[in-house]
């Protein structure tokens, strides 16, 4: 069987599963029943927009773009430098998603300077360009290595 | 799951030694389409239960340190009262670490998040969709759990930033949202508990790195700890001073406001600007009391005055500490002759806002650093800060550090 099979194929159940199942669920029936009869002023509909709207924007579109821009990256980088290529993508898509709400700067308000008090824009490109940086001179070196051995079981068998 | 044909699949090329070009290339010309089967759509080695074990436990302890940390902030703003759950006066800096801590777990759970529903993706397509009624029940309870985990960071995150593009109560919708998530994980790791003790075990730990290009799976978690690392470092300063210089992505900065000190709400925003100013002002001590009280700002300046170092500590993540003058509450309470149990409502002047009263329980309202504060760092307080006069009390959150305190009701 091969390692990636392995994913997911354990089958479900037994007394843990459902003792952890009725519990669980028995929490997310209090979370859901709290969010109904709470002080949510008539907006549960907003809730909801926002809580299958992220699932969905998730699963549907920007799950399927990482793993278009993933293998478009097989087509684009050669095999030594593929690894600081995804490495420095990774590293920068996480940075510029966290910081997207500081950098639209829609909380910004008259009167209060102490609000995003920072110019988030120039702050994201500084930090996006020094790991760019990193990522250019790992590249250069990865590059200039003697070829690197292949990664194969029988190559590299000293596990994690 | 057993597949008993040829390699067929991206994986299964990879796996079997093709290139990655060569061997997407000629799965898609084999099928047509890039199947939907875990193992063969992605092809990358990272898709790998061992990855979704480690990632999973990192992001298990982030969530649970954020619920433990969230219910600690729910209960200090609506008191059980009961016992332990009643929220201390001291230790003073107890709140500013935990809620700092809350809001960054929540940043570093983004990356880990992101990284775990990259490494089970091909799972949601697995075929058949359904296995047995555990498998369904497995599957229905991932919808609290992970439309609730991006909703709970992804409105988090906004919030932080004063970003609110919804309707609902952020604090009511986070607070229940997050006992869905918690109960989606219960479910999850009773589902996983089996794989999961196997994938961090001594075999999986020994097995050799499957073949492949790209980041390695040790380098793919090095990788997502480095951006967990770079969120962090970039944005925890706002509460850890030492490093606000390179708090570059941070919302707040801890000595950037009037008189250095940050402000979320303004005199200007609580509709406070003229009556604050009143010079008519005088602060009413009522409700419960022996003597009811009515203290001009001379009269709160002629009794005896006292500092306190008391970090303003804003649920949002953001802290900064002062040096506050004022009036001892315990002394306005024995002047007005008021009981040693009382609890006291303080109400500001501010007319409109969930945050325009607090109530300050019996051991913040004896503690000796609770002040009713006229000055900060020497100076007069900044109409922003609360002008004329303003509660302090240590580790209380920071919306219940009422300003423009214009009554005291005994209760």
């Amino acid at each position: 069987m091969s390692r990636q099979a392995q994913l997911g194929a354990d089958e479900v159940g037994g007394l843990r599963f459902w003792i952890c199942a009725v519990v669980g669920l028995g929490l997310v029936g209090f979370g859901l029943g709290g969010l109904l009869t709470a002080d949510l002023l008539g907006s549960a509909s907003s809730w909801a927009i926002f809580f299958f709207g992220g699932l969905l924007v998730h699963d549907l579109v920007f799950a399927p773009l990482v793993v278009g821009a993933s293998a478009a990256l097989l087509f684009v980088t050669g095999r030594r430098v593929r690894p600081v290529v995804q490495a420095t993508a990774i590293v920068v898509g996480v940075v510029t998603l966290v910081s997207l709400p500081v950098v639209l700067g829609e909380g910004r308000l008259a009167g209060n300077p102490s609000l995003l008090p920072h110019d988030y824009g120039r702050n994201l490109a500084l930090v996006v360009g020094a790991f760019v940086v990193v990522g250019v001179i790992a590249g250069v070196r990865a590059k200039r290595r003697p070829a690197a051995p292949d990664s194969r079981p029988s190559a590299r068998n000293h596990g994690w | 799951m057993v597949r008993a044909r040829g390699p067929r699949g991206v994986g299964e090329r990879l796996a079997a030694g093709q290139d990655g070009r060569a061997a997407l290339g000629s799965a898609l010309d084999a099928r047509g389409v890039i199947p939907a089967v875990p193992g063969t759509a992605f092809p990358s080695r990272l898709h790998d239960e061992r990855v979704a074990a480690l990632l999973g436990l990192w992001l298990a302890a982030a969530f649970l340190t954020c619920f433990a940390t969230g219910l600690y902030s729910h209960f200090a703003q609506h008191p059980l009262d009961v016992g332990l759950l009643s929220m201390p006066a001291g230790p003073g800096w107890l709140y500013r670490l935990t809620q700092g801590i809350h809001v960054a777990a929540g940043i570093v759970a983004v990356p880990l998040l992101l990284a775990k529903l990259w490494t089970v993706y091909p799972l949601l397509h697995v075929f058949p969709p359904v296995r047995s009624v555990a498998h369904l029940v497995e599957r229905l309870a991932l919808v609290p759990l992970v439309a609730g985990s991006i909703f709970q960071l992804g409105t988090g995150l906004a919030n932080i930033a004063r970003w609110y593009p919804w309707e609902f109560s952020f604090p009511s919708a986070h607070y229940w949202t997050a006992w869905m998530v918690i109960g989606g994980l219960v479910v999850h790791i009773g589902a996983k508990w089996t794989t999961t003790r196997r994938a961090l075990g001594k075999d999986a730990r020994q097995s050799p790195e499957p073949s492949g290009t790209g980041l390695s799976r040790r380098g793919f978690l090095t990788t997502v700890g480095l951006g967990a690392g770079a969120v962090t470092l970039l944005t925890v300063g706002q509460t850890l001073r030492p490093l606000k210089e390179i708090a570059l992505l941070a919302p707040r900065a801890p000595d950037i406001g009037p008189q250095g000190l940050p402000v979320n709400r303004t005199a200007s925003g609580a509709g406070v600007l003229a009556s604050a100013r009143d010079p008519g002002y005088a602060l009413v001590v009522e409700g419960r009391v022996g003597r009811p009280l009515r203290l001009s700002l001379d009269d709160l300046r002629a009794l005896p005055q006292h500092e306190a170092e008391i970090a303003i500590t804003c649920v949002e993540g953001w802290s900064a500490g002062a040096r506050w003058g004022g009036v001892r509450l315990r002394d306005v309470l024995a002047l007005a002759d008021a009981p040693q149990d009382a609890e006291v409502v303080v109400r500001s002047l501010q007319q409109r806002g969930s945050y325009r009263s607090s109530r300050v329980n019996v051991p913040h309202a004896q503690h000796p650093d609770t002040l009713l504060a006229l000055r900060v760092n020497g100076e007069t307080l900044a109409l922003d800060h609360g002008f004329p006069c303003r509660l302090i009390s240590p580790n209380r959150p920071g919306v219940q550090q009422t300003k423009w305190v214009e009554r005291l009701e005994v209760v």
